[in-house]
């Protein structure tokens, strides 16, 4: 897939853009401050109806403005898709796909996008609500039943948590967790097994990406960590029994767990088991990333996650998605740099940087060149056909 | 709302109490009212303060009525060996009219939701263990909204009835993810009705 026409509207620090742009490497570079990030951003609200970086839409409308306009034309080998995303300062989006209004959910699937940001390293270095986040995120605009399952499951843990409180107080009995407990480890299980399928293909997409953009010397894993115990080493079964067959085992054990910590849980009054407490573990010959790599080699292995994903969700969706690297090259040495664009695996990339010298002059040859000034990209460099 | 005399903003503000009713809509209602004939006011009028005065929960069911039974409970016709329990009477009339159950009801009342304080206490669920242990119900039909508090007040309900030995189904598994029953086209509730499943 590919994005052949955005155009952003009182948006971030755009006052009005309009950019048609081809498959290949997008190369957008400019001053700090200039707005490149913003550029991506606008990709990353059209295509997923939200901004990583920020949970409020105020944010997104320009200052001084009431309303913003995201309209980007995605691009696959079948069709084309329009979506336009209507911002208002109040708070409120409006959504609409090939003009017709939706919702957020109908996004799903239709321009898939992996973005790579300088907090993907944070990801890599901080708590595991992090990278939970990150499997969330990506399992969700994958398939649909994962975010249902999602939903469900936050929201019977905070109704569990809360029964828990009360029991705390005396103030009803244990017989109200029961039916909590089971909606928690039916939609649970759903959550660890996505996880753990997830997990096993992105692994040695990662390492390979991570070979690419290294040159090889380290190896790169990853492992799900869940915090109740699934069995390991197989992914679920094709066949449909017993496929529900295993998603039965697995509820059961997560029920297991519950039950087993409902003393502790009552004491604490919150749910200490279960896949809100799951962890994704990346290591580097074995040791863990967060506590040993160095800066550069934390960078890499951040995208090498994202490379991976990027393999990932095209196997999952048949579709290569979007690659938007945002000032992915910095802290990064020449021949990691070159590794990185050898890594890339899209029909379109879009990268940010500083200075385009950080470009390996071969790649930036044959890329599409934006200077981006101010809010406005102000000029679309020759570029040899 | 300065511009409008007290009488006409006071029709407005108590439009807009209404659910899915904006600012605009109620503007626009109150308008309409207000160029209406005086019998067609006075029939509105009337209208609501008759819901209000005569409409009285079934003792049996707990659906809304306005003689001693709810229209469900006095019709003979009615299978009465099968129950189906919903979580408000807006379910039970959104069932009706997909019409494709001949037993009885029971409105439970709302739906477990600890976070809200309505624990089993809070809904009428001594009540239905005590029409089922009458002994003439064989199967109850669980109808609550397919939301994580439908399904685990069915999951619920399911173990205090089992030791009651009637059987004991669930049919909102093929209802839209997490749709209100009331919001449910007529279509796919009868298809869900046809599809209930053991619990
Ligand atoms: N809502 C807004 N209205 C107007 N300007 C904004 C808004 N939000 C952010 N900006 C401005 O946009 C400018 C560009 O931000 P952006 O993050 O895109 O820069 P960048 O080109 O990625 O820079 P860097 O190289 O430092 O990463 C910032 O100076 C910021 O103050
Ligand atoms: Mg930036
Ligand atoms: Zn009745």
């Amino acid at each position: 897939m590919h994005l052949s026409r955005l155009e952003l509207r009182e948006f971030r620090n755009y006052e009005r853009l309009a950019l048609e742009l081809p498959a290949g490497v997008v190369a957008v570079h400019g001053p700090n401050g200039a707005g490149k990030t913003n550029l991506l951003e606008g990709i990353c609200v059209a295509a997923a109806g939200d901004s990583p970086r920020s949970r409020t839409t105020d944010e997104l409308v320009r200052h001084r403005s009431q309303y913003g306009f995201v309209r980007a034309d995605f691009v696959t080998a079948e069709r084309g898709t329009r979506v336009e995303i209507g911002l208002a300062e109040s708070g409120r989006r409006q959504i609409k796909i090939d003009g017709v209004l939706r919702r957020r959910a109908d996004l799903i699937g239709v321009a898939p996008i992996v973005l790579f940001s300088a907090s993907d390293i944070e990801l890599l270095r901080g708590e595991p609500s992090g990278r939970r986040r990150l499997l969330d995120r990506e399992l969700s605009s994958i398939r649909g039943s994962y975010y249902y399952h999602v939903v469900r499951y936050r929201r019977a843990i905070e109704q569990r948590n809360k029964v828990l409180k009360d029991l705390r107080e005396r103030r009803t009995t244990e017989a109200a967790l029961a039916p909590w407990d089971s909606a928690a480890s039916r939609h649970g299980a759903r959550l660890m097994l996505d996880r753990s399928d997830f997990t096993a293909a992105l692994a040695p997409e990662a390492e390979r990406a991570h070979t690419v953009v290294t040159g090889g010397r380290r190896s790169l894993t990853l492992a799900y960590r869940p915090s109740v115990a699934i069995p390991t080493g197989q992914s679920a079964p094709a066949d449909e029994k017993e496929a529900a067959g295993w998603v039965e085992q697995v509820t059961e054990s997560l029920a297991a767990a519950l039950k087993e910590r409902r003393r502790v849980d009552m004491q604490l009054g919150t749910t200490t088991a279960g896949p809100h407490r799951d962890d994704i573990e990346v290591a580097l010959d074995g040791q863990s990333v967060r506590a040993y790599a160095s800066q550069g080699e934390q960078r890499s292995c951040a995208v090498a996650l994202r490379m991976g994903l990027t393999a990932v969700v095209r196997a999952m969706t048949g579709e290569a998605p979007l690659l938007l690297l945002d000032d992915v090259l910095s802290e990064l040495d020449e021949r990691h740099r070159r590794g990185v664009f050898a890594a890339c695996d899209a029909e379109q990339v879009m990268v940010t940087c500083c200075d385009q010298q950080d470009i390996p002059p071969d790649v930036l040859a044959g890329a599409t060149v934006l200077a981006v000034e101010d809010g406005r990209v102000i000029s679309d460099c020759d570029r040899p056909r | 709302m300065r511009a409008y005399p007290r009488s006409l903003a006071r029709l407005i503000e108590e439009l807009e109490k209404l659910p899915g009713v904006g600012p605009k809509t109620a503007q626009r209602l109150a308008l309409h009212l207000l160029h209406a004939s005086a019998e067609d006011a006075a029939a509105l009028a009337e209208a609501i303060q008759d819901v209000k005065q005569s409409i009285r929960e079934c003792p049996v069911c707990f659906n809304y009525t306005d003689a001693d039974l709810c229209p469900v409970c006095s019709d003979p016709h009615r299978d009465e060996a099968t129950l189906c329990v919903v979580g408000e009477a807006r379910d039970l009339l959104a069932m009706e009219r997909a019409g494709g159950l001949r037993g009885r009801y029971h409105v439970l009342g709302g739906l477990l939701s600890p976070m809200d304080g309505i624990g089993p206490e809070s809904l009428r669920i001594s009540e239905l263990l005590a029409r089922v242990r009458e002994g003439k119900i064989r199967e109850v039909v669980l109808a609550t909204n397919p939301t994580v508090e439908g399904d685990a007040t069915a999951m619920y309900l399911a173990a205090q009835l089992r030791p009651l030995g009637v059987r004991v189904t669930r049919i909102a598994l093929g209802l839209p993810v997490g749709g209100d029953l009331d919001y449910a086209d007529d279509v796919t509730i009868a298809r869900a009705l046809e599809g209930r499943t053991e619990m």
